[in-house]
């Protein structure tokens, strides 16, 4: 294109770069991406052509950012759909044909970015305050929030405590929220949150873990993972994770019905060798499920003989178990119970796994036994 | 909305950007925040100019401006806008903000680095 002053050597050639990318993409693109694009841009528009073949050592060198980062920005922009790259095979290998995606759906895009600039912990407490969880982990750790474990922020995207994409949460270590329990899901993030809770609770308890199956819209591998957990009583979301893994992968060969049974089945088996003291090595549940432990009993590190393996239907076979077998496992049993017990009563949260080993414990002994040691248990409190 | 094809890119969708300052603003020597400030500027500096093809015109910008459309705060963009002028390839006097393409090489680094 001719200019004006075309005698002048300074002012060069001009690019026709559209006015949305100024607009609607360069406020929510960080600066890096910003270049980028702009770099892309003008490989593409500035020399009229619809798409261009670079390398990611060539966005690098023309950009200044380092190759890696580069590498994870380019496929951050294809991921959301601003960029696209066609790859071709050639003689020297394959390449790739970069773009600018003209077919891009423009408030996608950018709904995508914004969400996506939202720090982690905000996802987080948006999430707790959808499924109505108490915000008793994450917050405590992380944050100078001041935030005891039963309040709950109700924090959306867009709140009302201002907490947007770019300010750090905003709230000094010093301050105190006084927030209600008001709980405002944000339902827009997450298709598969669970309802809001019904208002009404401000100041009192919010219901912890409420009741919600899995609907028929939700991918198989969630419902499967929530059936899973409810049958567990796993709340944990490192093993949730797992289970969602594992089952992603076992979905492919097996019925769900037939992977829901073999993870119970297997769990409980695992915890009941682990209650009779029959494990050299345990892990959590989360390794359990996440390490393929569920599928591969030979992975047990089981001991070779035990006392409390009568009870738990572990005992190898021809071997019945004997009346001191029985009473030694009843007696470890009714010794985990008090002490896992004691600890709760005591205030101490206990992991999903202690959970797990309480209810095991407790069906093992039997009702009877169990109102008996908790009176046990009451009065040594009281005598305390 | 859309993203134009770029056949019907035309003046009420486009802007024409000199190559020089797309190159700078992408090059190394610019910081991913310059970048977007200059950019930001010059969108606005050449959108004015319309039907004067880069011939910059100087256009009235605030800090608040300018940070709505990068999406930085006002003291990002104000440290970002004293990194530029420094540099000379943005000219600020007061509110006012231009190019100035014809007096030299854009900007002074560029004929730095092409002197070393």
């Amino acid at each position: 294109m001719e200019t004006k002053t075309g005698s002048n050597p300074w002012i060069p050639n001009s690019t026709q770069t559209p006015d949305c990318l100024f607009d609607e993409l360069m406020p929510v693109l960080e600066g890096t991406d910003s270049k980028i694009m702009f770099y892309l841009a003008r490989q593409t528009f500035g020399w009229r052509r619809p798409s261009c073949r670079l390398s990611y050592a060539e966005f690098a060198a023309g950009t200044g950012v380092d190759v890696r980062w580069t590498r994870r920005r380019l496929l951050y922009l294809l991921e959301v759909g601003i960029l696209r790259r066609e790859q071709t095979r050639t003689p020297r290998g394959r390449q790739y044909l970069y773009s600018l995606n003209l077919e891009m759906d423009l408030p996608g895009c950018i709904e995508t970015l914004r969400s996506r600039k939202i720090p982690t912990i905000i996802k987080r407490v948006n999430e707790c305050a959808a499924e109505g969880n108490q915000l008793t982990m994450g917050l405590e750790t992380h944050s100078t929030l001041g935030l005891d474990a039963h309040s709950t922020l109700g924090l959306e995207t867009h709140s009302t405590l201002g907490l947007d994409a770019h300010s750090t949460l905003g709230l000094d270590a010093h301050s105190t929220l006084g927030l209600q329990t008001q709980v405002k899901a944000h339902t827009k993030t997450n298709k598969y949150l669970k309802p809001p809770l019904a208002p009404g609770g401000a100041g009192g308890t919010v219901p912890k873990n409420p009741p919600a199956g899995a609907s028929p819209e939700m991918p198989a591998k969630v419902r499967l993972r929530i059936e899973v957990c409810e049958q567990l009583g796993i709340d944990d979301r490192p093993t949730e994770r797992a289970i969602e893994r594992q089952a992603e992968r076992a979905l492919r060969s097996q019925p769900a019905e037939a992977i829901v049974a073999a993870m119970v089945a297997q769990y409980q088996a695992y915890m009941a060798l682990n209650a009779a003291g029959r494990l050299v090595f345990t892990v959590g549940p989360d390794k359990f499920f996440g390490q393929g432990l569920w599928h591969d009993t030979k992975r047990w590190t089981v001991k070779e003989s035990s006392a409390g393996a009568a009870s738990v239907g572990m005992q190898p076979s021809g071997t019945p178990p004997s009346e001191e077998e029985i009473e030694s496992s009843r007696r470890f049993f009714e010794s985990k119970w008090m002490a896992l017990k004691s600890r709760q009563n005591s205030g101490l949260q206990l992991n999903s796994m202690e959970k797990s080993q309480l209810r095991y414990f407790a069906e093992m002994l039997g009702p009877e036994r169990v109102t008996k040691l908790e009176a046990e248990l009451g009065r040594l409190a009281e005598a305390v | 909305m859309r993203f134009p094809h770029p056949s019907e890119l035309d003046r009420s969708n486009s802007v024409f950007l000199p190559n020089v300052v797309l190159d700078y603003a992408v090059s190394p020597y610019c910081p991913g925040k310059d970048a977007k400030v200059l950019l930001a500027v010059a969108d606005k500096v050449f959108s004015a100019s319309a039907g004067r093809e880069l011939d910059p015109v100087a256009v009235a910008l605030t800090f608040r401006a300018i940070g709505a459309s990068t999406g930085l705060t006002r003291g990002a963009v104000r440290k970002a806008v004293a990194r530029l002028v420094g540099e000379g390839a943005l000219c600020r006097n007061g509110t006012l903000y231009t190019f100035n393409l014809g007096a030299g090489p854009y900007p002074r680094l560029l004929l730095q680095e092409a002197v070393a």
